[in-house]
């Protein structure tokens, strides 16, 4: 059977007459196919290959805008609207003496962003 | 392998990891075209692409998947309810910079949360009114994915502007998570 990027259900009429018969009527027999619409939800592949830079890291000047105890997590925003997520697993930083308001200075890998540590700036 | 499953054919759980993201299809009902009507609707270009998928869950394994819902708030259930009827999509954080370890903690960070409830008024707002960003704290299908992913491995998946508000549709196209390649094996 050909793997696609989506599972496709049984039809509505097979299931409607019960679990185990919609199941026996279907795959492998019936081939899947995608939908139209499924072809524009496609994501955007990156290239995996080569170095993804996660060793590679900057600073960013941010500002916390929220505090999110029931999950142990701070969000703070920088200047260009790029939001970044400081949890307990974050060195440098004690997320309970945080407040909104306060700016952090956040060590941040340059791919796929994360907050490596952060510092709260006076 | 689920230890309970009530067809003859289950998806290709063998591939799946626990941590991948479950996305699932629209329903046929007034909700889900609601839903799909909102996302088309959407200022972001990401969330638009991915319209179609209405639904948000991690999965934990064994053919279970935790979500939120309005009915059950922050629960785990079996991919059956969902596959049954609807199209499912998984995708994956792949980025090698993100140590293994941690993509397998967004399953036990979704667990710790089992028994929240969901934010019924903001998941209305935020997907009636486009360009509304909701609560930070705001729990529903897709933020609360988001939460979860951030705690376990850092990595905010609405970082990008062009990522915010985080919507199914946003999760269903965003690019730094890969598809994966699914099919019905027979139990």
């Amino acid at each position: 059977m050909q793997p696609l990027a989506t599972l496709q259900p049984p039809s509505v009429g097979v299931v409607a007459q019960s679990r185990f018969t919609c199941y026996k009527g279907m795959m492998p027999e019936r081939p899947m196919h995608l939908q139209t619409d499924y072809l524009f939800s496609l994501p955007v592949r990156r290239d995996q290959s080569g170095s993804q830079g996660g060793d590679e890291t900057r600073q960013v000047e941010t500002v916390v805008f929220a505090l999110i105890p029931e999950f142990d997590q701070v969000k703070v925003r920088d200047g260009e609207g790029h939001i970044y997520a400081l949890t307990r697993r974050t060195q440098g930083v004690d997320l309970h003496a945080l407040h909104e308001g306060q700016r952090v200075r956040c060590t941040v890998t340059n791919k796929l962003p994360r907050v490596l540590s952060a510092e709260a700036v006076a | 392998m689920p230890v309970v499953w009530p067809g003859t054919h289950v998806p290709n759980f063998s591939d799946w990891s626990e941590g991948d993201i479950v996305l699932v299809h629209r329903s046929a009902n007034a909700v889900g075209f609601g839903i799909q009507a909102s996302q088309a609707a959407s200022f972001n270009p990401v969330t638009r692409a991915g319209r179609v998928w209405s639904h948000a869950a991690i999965y934990v394994g064994g053919g279970m998947v935790v979500d939120t819902t309005l009915t059950s708030g922050v629960s785990a259930q079996s991919v059956w309810n969902y596959c049954q009827t609807r199209a499912l999509k998984v995708r994956r954080i792949t980025n090698p910079s993100i140590p293994m370890a941690d993509i397998a903690d967004i399953s036990v960070e979704a667990q710790r949360h089992i028994g929240k409830t969901y934010s019924l008024i903001q998941a209305i707002v935020s997907k009636v009114v486009p360009g509304t960003i909701p609560a930070p704290n705001a729990l529903y299908c897709s933020t609360f994915v988001g939460l979860v992913v951030a705690n376990a491995t850092g990595f905010d998946l609405s970082s990008d502007p062009a990522h915010q508000p985080l919507h199914p549709g946003t999760l269903a196209a965003h690019p730094d998570l890969t598809d994966i390649l699914l099919e019905w094996r027979q139990l």
